[in-house]
């Protein structure tokens, strides 16, 4: 299914998966996004920090879905989805 | 909603005339009762039990007819048995006891419909259907029973707390008078009525919250109709505040909307703290911060939601809708989750919200607050959920 991953055990500059964040492409080398990863691929101008908090939810093809908060990351696959928002609107 | 006479509804003077029991009951669902009828028990024994049916009524608080609902319930030590002894099953449709709410809990269900199956004409009808059926078999055993006192008796009618102008024919139809019992609250407050706020209180004056709190400064200007329920027409958009304009409108059907034509700052935070819920849904990230720790300081429950909105590069919006609560028992993911620092306003963080998604995130909310208080089941107990447009993703976290 991913065969990039099966060799980037031994050759991880090889790793190469096409996913979106914020319904913009992207080519992510690493085998793990986390939070931090994803918030700054979504604002690579910030702001973060301080009390800034985003809402990030995840999915992938086969239909696992969720989400990540600060510390947390998640394994990535080809053609897996990230929405960063700052949900803080009414 | 005044309380019900009989004299308004011919179907019911009749049974009281006649001499029936009758006691009527306004909560959270309309109950009619009839009690002392005649039944026979398993050891072929005449004894009295209680007919139980909805009660169905229309504004002036007179009896719909024909009847909606063709069941009756029995409230009695046993299922009623014929003259030997036998359960009447074949009129029983749920042998298992159910919780109508307001204090009533019935032991059986019967269904016994017309022969020709169309709905009874009134409640005279279907409640002689089924007194009919019960005490014939009781007479069998004591000729002389019978569930009509000599003199006509006056109905009893207990009329709850009002809190709705006009009865709630919603959850008598349905017979859920249990579930909507769970929602009997005493103070409410929502902080915001924006977009996402009124859509709240749209959803909550259809409970019987005693006393709904709302709380907004700003005026109800031309934009907010379009993220707003309801349709304002031209001559009402004079700028109203939002808490008149929204307050004369749930007025009209909930008696307890209380306004407060300003914002919730230091200042106002102690008024917040006799709340037994509160429903924050403002705009402010730093107003956010002092309320949400006061609340969480002072032990009240809230839920706090949020959304957002953008355009991608083909003109397409993105966005989500976010749902957090905070408990006594659990808070402390809330500095994890929300953000109380406002990001500069810029190209990227314009304030773009749409109806639906404001009408969403405030049901979202409500749905919520009605399974805490297990009107709706709650298997997955989360504490914070996040709805994601594009992919459909429902993320369900904190669950405790």
């Amino acid at each position: 299914m991913q065969p990039s991953v099966e060799t980037a055990a031994h050759q991880p500059h090889e790793v190469s998966f096409d996913i979106t964040v914020n319904g913009v492409a992207h080519v992510w080398h690493r085998r793990r996004m986390s939070y931090d990863d994803a918030v700054k691929l979504a604002f690579p101008n910030g702001p973060t920090g301080g009390d800034i908090r985003y809402s990030v939810s995840w999915t992938k093809p086969d239909g696992q879905e969720g989400g990540l908060r600060p510390g947390q990351s998640v394994e990535v696959v080809d053609e897996m989805t990230f929405d960063v928002r700052n949900t803080d609107k009414s | 909603m005044s309380a019900i006479r009989t004299s308004r509804s011919p179907d019911l003077e009749r049974l009281e005339a006649e001499g029936f029991r009758l006691r009527i009951v306004q909560g959270s669902a309309h109950h009619l009762l009839v009690a002392g009828i005649p039944a026979v028990n398993s050891r072929r024994e005449v004894v009295r039990g209680t007919l139980y049916s909805p009660l169905e009524i229309d504004r002036d608080g007179k009896t719909v007819n024909p009847v909606s609902n063709h069941q009756c319930w029995w409230i009695g030590q046993e299922a009623p048995c014929d003259s030997n002894g036998r359960v009447m099953s074949e009129m029983i449709s749920n042998a298992a006891a159910e919780d109508k709410g307001d204090g009533i809990v019935t032991s059986v269900a019967f269904s016994r419909k017309r022969a020709d199956k169309t709905p009874y004409a009134n409640l005279h009808e279907k409640m002689w259907t089924y007194v009919r059926m019960i005490w014939h078999e009781a007479q069998a055993i004591d000729p002389a029973c019978d569930p009509r006192t000599e003199r006509a008796v006056p109905a009893v009618v207990e009329a709850q707390a009002r809190v709705f102008r006009y009865p709630d024919m919603a959850t008598t139809r349905a017979g859920i008078g249990a579930a909507t019992a769970k929602l009997l609250t005493r103070r409410v407050a929502i902080i915001g009525l924006g977009g996402t706020g009124s859509y709240v209180l749209d959803l909550l004056a259809k409970t019987p919250i005693a006393e709904i709190h709302v709380y907004d400064g700003d005026d109800f200007l031309l934009h907010n109709a379009f993220r707003a329920p309801g349709a304002p027409h031209i001559d009402d958009l004079k700028e109203p505040k939002k808490v008149d304009w929204f307050g004369a409108i749930y007025e009209r059907m909930h008696m307890g909307i209380i306004r407060h034509p300003y914002h919730v700052l230091a200042a106002q935070l102690p008024e917040l703290e006799g709340f037994d819920f509160v429903f924050v849904a403002i705009d402010d990230a730093k107003a956010r911060k002092v309320i949400l720790e006061f609340l969480i300081a002072h032990k009240v429950p809230f839920i706090d939601v949020g959304m957002d909105l953008a355009l991608d590069g083909e003109n397409r919006l993105r966005g989500t809708s976010r749902v957090t609560v905070g408990t006594p028992e659990y808070h402390t993911h809330i500095a994890e989750v929300v953000s109380f620092e406002a990001p500069p306003a810029d190209e990227i963080y314009r304030n773009i919200q749409v109806a639906d998604l404001n009408m969403l995130n405030a049901a979202m909310a409500v749905n919520k607050w009605k399974r805490m208080r297990g009107f709706y089941a709650d298997d997955v107990r989360e504490h914070h959920s996040l709805y994601t447009i594009a992919t459909q993703v429902l993320v369900k976290e904190d669950r405790a």
